[in-house]
């Protein structure tokens, strides 16, 4: 049923506008849609979790039929990647062809905002540099990234565990969270944009630990055994865009694999990358991004009047 | 499959329309593609809307890198996200459908396995004893439902992790409890789910009946840029509640 509810379009933006022109049409179902979307953007959570009034851009509800003993509750949260095509066959044959939606006249009219540029960083980075980071900074990243997550992740702690030697050295390195899409003909890597960095939070302390990693991409925050170990240990987190993988692919410049080939996607590789855009989540003073997004943008007190832009620093 | 005009003949006598599992499989195959390379014109419509209303800077030079990732991917036939997903198919089966030449299930896994060739494998063999990757993304979840009529409907989603991950499902305790327990479960959740990481065991779909839902999240939206020229879209504003604190 939550998926189903998934099916359906886009129409909050219809929705708000019937809300201020025409309140009175609004069903009580449209209604508790619009609370909730309100409800959760209040937060302050925001876009990738940095702080912002839009962490949902819509809210869909479906209700059924329960049982006088029951409520059960589904949430089902989906990305900006809301896949959904449909077909109808009628027995005249396959249906292979569908519309292709012009992405890019929704960025028409769009002025560059001007922003501070983003600081070059070349890779491995040294101590200076890393003490130097501060959370909140856009870098460009160029030189050597090692990627590797959840299965590569498990079989490093098994290594460690026997004391036997990790295939891979991780001194001074920044390890990505990334499964990336193998390469067609004239690619050097497909698409290849961060995974959820706290499922990694498990594992960090040790290979900060024990490996003499200096930080990790990835994508969202961090539990507080990773924020405790990276401050510990002088070590940063940045964050690259999620769900914007094949721009992310365009600054790999080589690509080979190092250990567990046969882990397929979350084998071990070496990138080299040139430009790669990533933003300091957490920096070597422990400072989180993220928290600090989120408190700045949780509604506290309610007042109308959303107008301006902020500069988040 | 293809049938000889006798066995046609009997099908139109009887009122059943074949539809043949190959026809199923390449429709399936292009609809993975399609889906994977493309993002759907109200979803970047969503994406608009979000740089529009977000007041945060960051946040908006996110939803705009997004959409130029969305041009990008599309222009360049390539998935706009690594995670593909996991293959969602709603099948709506006509009731005097006949699917020929094998199952139905069959022919969408063969879809599915052919669609996402250039795409990346997501998909372990068993969540619990074996997490080795079948190496081509199948199996999908099918949810058939039969309904009247001659036609076979399929709706594709491709579900990425990052997002089911937050998803959370609860028999709430106090059942007459309504919609004020509802609205505090669902911000518990996101509070929770925040906007990027979160734990949680992945399930791959609904449960039995009740309440479901699901948003879209902003989570993974993001990009720069201030919207110049505001379009009708100056219209889209919060209201109430929604001033952030300063």
């Amino acid at each position: 049923m939550a998926k189903r509810a998934l099916l359906q379009p886009f129409d909050m933006d219809v929705l708000l506008a019937r809300q201020e022109g025409e309140p009175e049409t609004l069903s009580d179902h449209e209604k508790l849609r619009i609370r909730l979307l309100r409800e959760i953007n209040a937060l302050g959570i925001g876009p990738q979790g940095l702080g912002g009034i839009t962490t949902v851009l819509d809210v869909k509800l479906s209700t059924a039929a329960t049982h006088i003993a029951g409520l059960p509750i589904a949430i089902n949260v989906q990305c900006n990647k809301m896949h959904h095509w449909q077909a109808v066959l009628d027995g005249s044959g396959p249906v292979t062809d569908f519309p292709v939606p012009d992405a890019r006249s929704w960025l028409a009219g769009l002025d560059v905002e001007t922003e501070r540029p983003a600081r070059r960083l070349h890779l491995p980075l040294d101590t200076h540099t890393l003490a130097d980071l501060r959370a909140g900074e856009r870098v460009l990243l160029s030189g050597r990234l090692l990627t590797g997550r959840d299965a590569a992740h498990e079989r490093m702690m098994v290594s460690l565990d026997r004391g036997e030697p990790l295939p891979v050295d991780l001194r001074g390195e920044l390890i990505y969270y990334l499964g990336p899409v193998d390469p067609v003909a004239g690619e050097i890597l497909g698409p290849a944009g961060p995974t959820t960095a706290s499922r990694m939070d498990p594992y960090l302390p040790r290979l900060l630990a024990e490996t003499g990693l200096v930080g990790a991409i990835g994508k969202g925050e961090r539990g507080p055994t990773a924020l405790a170990a990276l401050k510990e240990h002088g070590a940063v987190y940045l964050i690259a865009t999620g769900g914007a993988a094949w721009l992310q692919a365009r600054s790999v410049r080589a690509a080979q694999i190092l250990a567990w080939p046969e882990l397929g996607t979350e084998a071990i590789r070496a990138l080299e990358v040139v430009d790669f855009p990533a933003i300091v989540a957490v920096d070597s003073q422990g400072t989180d991004l993220h928290r600090a997004g989120r408190e700045r943008y949780a509604v506290t007190h309610r007042h109308s009047d959303t107008s301006g832009v902020d500069h988040d620093g | 499959m293809a049938l000889d005009p006798g066995e046609l003949r009997a099908y139109q006598m009887l009122g059943i329309q074949p539809v043949a599992a190959a026809d199923i499989q390449a429709t399936v195959a292009a609809l993975v593609f399609h889906a994977g390379t493309n993002l759907p014109d109200d979803a970047l419509r969503a994406l608009r809307f979000g740089l529009e209303m977000e007041t945060s800077q960051r946040g908006r030079a996110i939803y705009r890198q997004l959409l130029e990732n969305a041009a990008g991917a599309s222009a360049a036939g390539r998935p706009s996200c690594q995670d593909t997903g996991q293959a969602v198919v709603f099948a709506d089966l006509g009731q005097d459908v006949h699917v020929l030449g094998g199952s139905l299930e069959d022919a969408v896994n063969s879809g599915v396995a052919e669609g996402y060739a250039s795409f990346r494998k997501s998909i372990v063999r068993d969540a619990l004893f074996d997490r080795s990757n079948t190496r081509d993304n199948t199996p999908a979840i099918v949810h058939l439902r039969q309904v009247p009529g001659r036609t076979l409907t399929l709706a594709l989603a491709e579900k990425g992790y990052g997002s089911e991950n937050k998803s959370h499902m609860v028999m709430h305790p106090v059942p007459n409890a309504g919609i004020e327990a509802l609205v505090e479960v669902v911000r518990e959740q996101i509070s929770r789910a925040g906007g990027g990481g979160g734990g949680g065991r992945p399930r791959g779909g609904g449960g039995g009946g009740g309440w479901r839902w699901w948003w879209w999240c902003g989570c993974r939206s993001r990009g720069p840029g201030r919207a110049g020229a505001r379009p009708a879209s100056s219209r889209w504003r919060w209201g109430a509640t929604s001033r952030p604190r300063r």
